[in-house]
């Protein structure tokens, strides 16, 4: 079944939509989830809580692409469970050594008020990127991929691709200091 | 939260096309992953089985729009001064059947004479099998038209400050849609104005779209648009509008003599029965002038399930602070991860089992409801379009109501500058019937929107596992113990019902 056709079920508030979107997407959900929490029960709990937020979301939402729509549903489910579950934040995925790395693009004391305006900032970054250096960047920011699976995905060395992603977060932290949100 | 969590987030949020898709890469080593997270994926069906077997939301109304003639014309017409020309059978088909309608060898159409009850009713509604499935969408400016219209109405029908005041916008945007098809010249473009729709055409298409989307009937909730047409048997009418009113609004056809007492209690009896008699006060007001040249009558049915239930046992007395002082009333509690904002409210939304929600806007402090009906975004939250959101532990306090109101729409209606239909000697409704004088004498509507928590605790557990994964740290009280206002949207977005409450008590 494609996309559009699981999208118009969600719609018709038809629930085999959630088992259509379980079966296609459930693995693709999962790996986003447990590369960020590693926890497979938490993973697991972020995967579920996906569908219905989902099915809440659609309608009024009309995804463009059902695969990163569930996605991201995922990624920030699982990055607020993170967020509030002390008990990982020692023994959690990628995303604490994600997290860590973001660090260095962002000022100390520095606050960034809007949410809005920095993912408009990040829009026009990225979209600045050579489309290897970004594709880099995105396996680890977006979906926290490990360094050696985006190694072996991109048939780079873990070396460059720990160099590639140094650069880039040096150039985004230059690129946020000049928009005036690193002051 | 932290600059880097931020920016953890806003990475999440970026254009699509920036976002490898990696969906179909994963899915040829789905079976190690599966082997790797032991999977239990918590079923659908259990989840989704909450559609509950109480309503807990239940609106009604009735709008009711009497076109007549001037009074001087009554006496010379009424009475004896009817038209009839037999048995002949007409060549009316689908909605509109056979039975009591007989062609004058014209154009026209009158009416034959109701020997006994039955015969009130000249043709049922035939609502097609398919609309449950949702057999269309409505297209982005059919979808834009219904919000404008919205947002141009609210602030003037609901102007009464000081009551509970509640109103249809799709409801109203029905019954003037079905007036645009009886009206010609000025009187039709004032309305189709309102409507914001160049064409009748247009107009037709985007009213049986909204009815056929909007309706839903699956025996816990619905949402049932039902419309009916009453004709005078002493006037002769234009068959091809009559025609066309009952095929393309689903309206049921009555015809009878509107100086008869029984034809009346017809009228009150078909709004009754299509608002469950729950409007029974405001109905028995109605009454048929003798001049009557046809009613417009429509009616929106509307139940629902909390698909996230209160929990009985939660609820308390506690105080709702009105324009006019403060009163008790019982207020439910639950529990939400995150609420919208705007600039001069925040707002809870609260979704039901058949697709539709409630939404909820509370003024910040010494904000009124009234300006917050001129505000865009206020206006843009009531009907569904996605706000600022902020992810607390949202501590929800709403009380429990049962509301009415009934008003005249006329003023609203000249204020939004459909006049000329209300003034005899200006309003034009040829297309009807070949008569002068005849006017839209007065539009009414009654509403009532009642809100519980009944029959939801029994499921609430499950609902409240579903949600368990995310704990914010934040609090957040969301109370709605001062005036608010609500409107229910379709899960199309299109506004059912909207209202401000003054006193819940």
């Amino acid at each position: 079944m494609n996309d559009k056709d699981i999208v118009e079920m969600y719609w018709e508030r038809d629930e085999t939509a959630i088992k259509m979107s379980q079966e296609k997407y459930g693995s693709y959900c999962r790996s986003i989830a447990v590369n960020i929490l590693s926890s497979p029960e938490d993973s697991e709990e972020c995967v579920n809580d996906t569908w219905l937020r989902a099915w809440n979301a659609i309608p009024p939402q009309k995804p463009g692409k059902l695969s990163l729509f569930l996605g991201k549903i995922t990624r920030n489910l699982a990055i607020d469970r993170f967020r509030q579950n002390k008990s990982l934040k020692n023994n959690g995925g990628e995303i604490a050594l994600c997290l860590e790395e973001l660090e260095e693009c962002v000022s100390k004391g520095s606050f960034i008020e809007e949410g809005v305006v920095l993912k408009d900032l990040i829009n026009r970054f990225l979209r600045e990127l050579p489309e290897k250096n970004r594709r880099i960047f995105m396996y680890r920011y977006w979906y926290m991929m490990p360094v050696g699976e985006i190694s072996e995905k991109t048939a780079a060395s873990v070396g460059t691709v720990k160099m590639t992603l140094k650069r880039i977060r040096d150039k985004l932290k230059k690129y946020l200091e000049k928009e005036g949100v690193n002051i | 939260m932290k600059n880097n969590e931020m920016l953890l987030y806003a990475i999440g949020e970026v254009d699509e096309e920036l976002v490898p898709d990696i969906s179909e890469d994963v899915r040829t080593t789905e079976k190690d992953r599966n082997e790797k997270t032991d999977s239990k994926p918590v079923s659908s069906k259990k989840i989704f089985r909450v559609a509950a077997l109480f309503a807990s939301v239940a609106a009604v109304i009735a709008i009711v729009f009497f076109v007549t003639r001037q009074a001087n014309e009554i006496h010379m017409n009424s009475g004896n001064d009817r038209t009839y020309t037999g048995n002949h059978p007409t060549n009316m088909k689908d909605n509109v059947s056979e039975n009591g309608f007989v062609q004058d060898g014209k154009e026209g159409v009158v009416l034959k004479e109701a020997d006994t009850d039955t015969q009130f009713l000249l043709a049922t509604a035939t609502y097609p099998d398919t609309v449950q499935y949702n057999a269309g969408r409505l297209s982005n400016s059919e979808l834009e038209s219904t919000y404008t219209f919205f947002e141009k109405t609210a602030a003037t029908v609901l102007a009464d400050a000081d009551k509970n005041v509640i109103y249809s916008p799709i409801s109203l945007y029905m019954s003037l849609a079905m007036s645009a098809e009886i009206t010609e010249g000025n009187s039709q473009r004032q309305i189709t104005a309102l409507l914001g729709l160049e064409d009748l055409e247009t107009i037709r298409q985007t009213a049986k779209n909204i009815w056929e989307l909007s309706y839903m009937d699956n025996g816990k909730s619905k949402v049932i648009p039902s419309a009916s047409l009453w004709l005078n048997v002493a006037e002769t009418y234009k068959k091809s509008v009559i025609e066309l009113l009952a095929k393309n609004y689903y309206a049921s056809v009555f015809g009878g003599d509107p100086a008869s007492g029984e034809y009346v209690e017809r009228l009150r009896k078909w709004l009754n029965d299509h608002t469950d008699g729950l409007l029974k006060d405001y109905v028995s007001k109605i009454k048929m002038s003798p001049a009557m040249i046809i009613t417009l009558a429509s009616t929106l049915n509307f139940s629902g399930a909390w698909r996230e239930k209160f929990n009985e046992s939660k609820t308390n007395e506690d105080v709702f602070h009105t324009p006019d002082g403060d009163v008790k009333c019982d207020f439910m509690h639950t529990e939400k991860t995150s609420y919208n904002f705007g600039k001069k409210f925040s707002s809870v939304s609260f979704m039901m089992d058949n697709g539709c929600k409630m939404i909820t806007i509370l003024p910040d402090e010494g904000v009124t409801c009234e300006e917050l009906l001129r505000d865009s975004e206020a206006l843009a939250c009531l009907s569904g379009k996605t706000l600022y959101y902020d992810i607390k532990r949202t501590h929800i306090s709403i009380p429990k109501f049962d509301i009415s109101s009934s008003m005249e729409l006329e003023g609203a209606l000249k204020a939004l500058g459909v006049t000329d239909a209300f003034d005899p000697s200006l309003a034009d409704f040829s297309p009807l019937i070949e008569k002068d004088n005849v006017y839209l004498q007065s539009a009414k509507q009654g509403v009532r929107v009642m809100i519980d928590e009944e029959g939801c605790r029994a499921v609430a557990i499950q609902t409240i596992d579903a949600w368990g994964a995310i704990e914010p740290d934040e609090d957040f009280y969301y109370t709605l113990d001062r005036p608010f206002l609500f409107s229910i949207v379709s899960s199309t977005n299109v506004p059912l019902f909207t209202g401000i409450v003054n006193n819940p008590a």
